[in-house]
């Protein structure tokens, strides 16, 4: 394939999902507002409705950068990425709808692996069973376990960002900051690795420009929720894209204050339970408008919670916060590809 | 926020890259492979065992950092 079509590929695959959200979201907040599919904002001192869900213009926006990439490259990539994503967003939709219960959402979210291992048998283009280290380099192929890992990974990662949606501008900015991160590493691979196509980067594109564009209409004050078809689909589709792009390791890094949020809520509920059954409340909200951390000791211990134990913070700061911690496990994450990759 | 959240962190980093290491650098490739002993022998069990302890070593850090943390900040919140 040309370097012009690769670079063309790339830049539509980016600019395509920009334009059709921030073009049509408006359009879209006023339709749910109209059909009243509107939630509470619990953030705020004045009772407030937002519009939710936005995740099928995200996964619409997602599917057209994926197609679009996939009409210049006849690559399986992005199919195996538009099926992993179709799945996690009707999941996410129903979950939306008629609200799963806390193991079944993860259950079902398993079926999300089957494009890649499916792709990953029928072709030997989609990914390889192994690992990159820093440093020491590849370890050997090890097919048993690297697909185990792939089958477990989506729900896991699906999960983890789908626990990272609970203040306004939370789950955009952070599938922002390290999609933006894992960007950089398949760029840092293409610089160094022999073979490794920019094609590779053109992928990830579509998901940095769903999550940038949705960022604008989810900031403080939040204008839209993206529901659990929005942040399922960024989980999932993060995930496929370690995956395929040979990354596994960065990105396991990028995510780490996803993981250790997840960790923390179920080690200390002691198991998947759904969020709207939870009992004690990790944090509320004080009557200055600030957000405090739960005194219960048996209060789940979340990120947020522990980012609050520090001070009592407005909403717009606590996000920051969250924020800033994403940007350092993202410099490790870019560290690693460079002890990866360079090295 | 304090320096304490992104030291956790920090400790997150270098056990998922250790972790993973020692997994797929050491217990896995360890001779014979798992699949052509089976499972339920001394040395099939020992790797399972291995890679079970590497969880533990996980909770077990991650667990006592979270708790250090969320103690040393209520008693502060206290005194």
């Amino acid at each position: 394939m040309e370097l012009s079509a690769v670079v063309l590929s790339t830049l539509i695959g980016l600019f395509v999902p920009v334009c059709i959200v921030l073009g049509t979201m408006p359009r879209y907040i006023s339709f749910l507002k109209r059909r009243g599919s509107v939630v509470d904002d619990v953030h705020k001192l004045e009772p407030t409705k937002v519009p939710s869900p936005a995740g099928p213009l995200l996964f619409f926006a997602f599917a057209a950068g994926e197609i679009t990439v996939y009409s210049f490259t006849r690559s399986p990539v992005p199919v195996v990425l538009l099926s992993v994503g179709l799945i996690s967003f009707l999941i996410g939709l129903a979950d939306d709808l008629f609200v799963l219960g806390g193991r079944t959402k993860p259950l079902l979210l398993v079926l999300g692996s089957v494009p890649i291992v499916l792709a990953g048998v029928l072709s030997e283009d989609v990914y390889t069973p192994r690992l990159f280290f820093p440093v020491v380099g590849s370890t050997g192929e090890h097919f048993t376990i690297y697909t185990l890992l792939v089958v477990l990974s989506i729900p896991i990662v699906a999960n983890a960002f789908n626990m990272m949606d609970s203040f306004n501008g939370e789950i955009s900015s952070f599938a922002l900051i390290t999609s933006a991160s894992l960007v950089i590493t398949v760029l840092i691979k293409v610089i160094f690795v022999k073979g490794y196509s920019l094609i590779h980067v053109a992928y990830a594109l579509p998901l940095l420009a769903v999550a940038f564009s949705f960022y604008v209409y989810n900031r403080y004050p939040s204008k839209i929720f993206d529901g659990d078809s929005g942040s399922l689909l960024f989980g999932s589709v993060f995930a496929c894209l370690a995956v395929v792009e040979g990354v596994e390791l960065s990105a396991v890094v990028s995510i780490i204050p996803a993981i250790l949020n997840s960790f923390y809520i179920l080690s200390s509920l002691r198991g998947f339970i759904e969020r709207r059954s939870v009992g004690l409340r990790p944090t509320y909200l004080g009557q200055d408008g600030l957000i405090y951390p739960s005194r219960e000791s048996k209060a789940p211990v979340t990120l947020v919670r522990m980012i609050l134990l520090e001070r009592p913070m407005s909403e717009k700061d606590l996000v920051s916060a969250v924020a800033r911690l994403t940007i350092f496990s993202c410099v490790l994450s870019i560290l690693t590809a460079i002890l990866t990759w360079v090295f | 926020m304090g320096k304490s959240l992104y030291m956790i962190v920090l400790v997150a980093w270098f056990l998922v890259l250790g972790e993973s290491f020692v997994l797929f650098e050491i217990i896995i490739p360890a001779s014979p492979r798992i699949h052509s002993v089976g499972a339920l022998t001394l040395f099939g069990l020992a790797k399972i065992l291995m890679t079970f302890a590497l969880g533990v070593l996980w909770f077990v850090v991650i667990g006592w950092m979270r708790n250090r943390y969320v103690k040393s900040k209520l008693l502060l919140d206290r005194n």
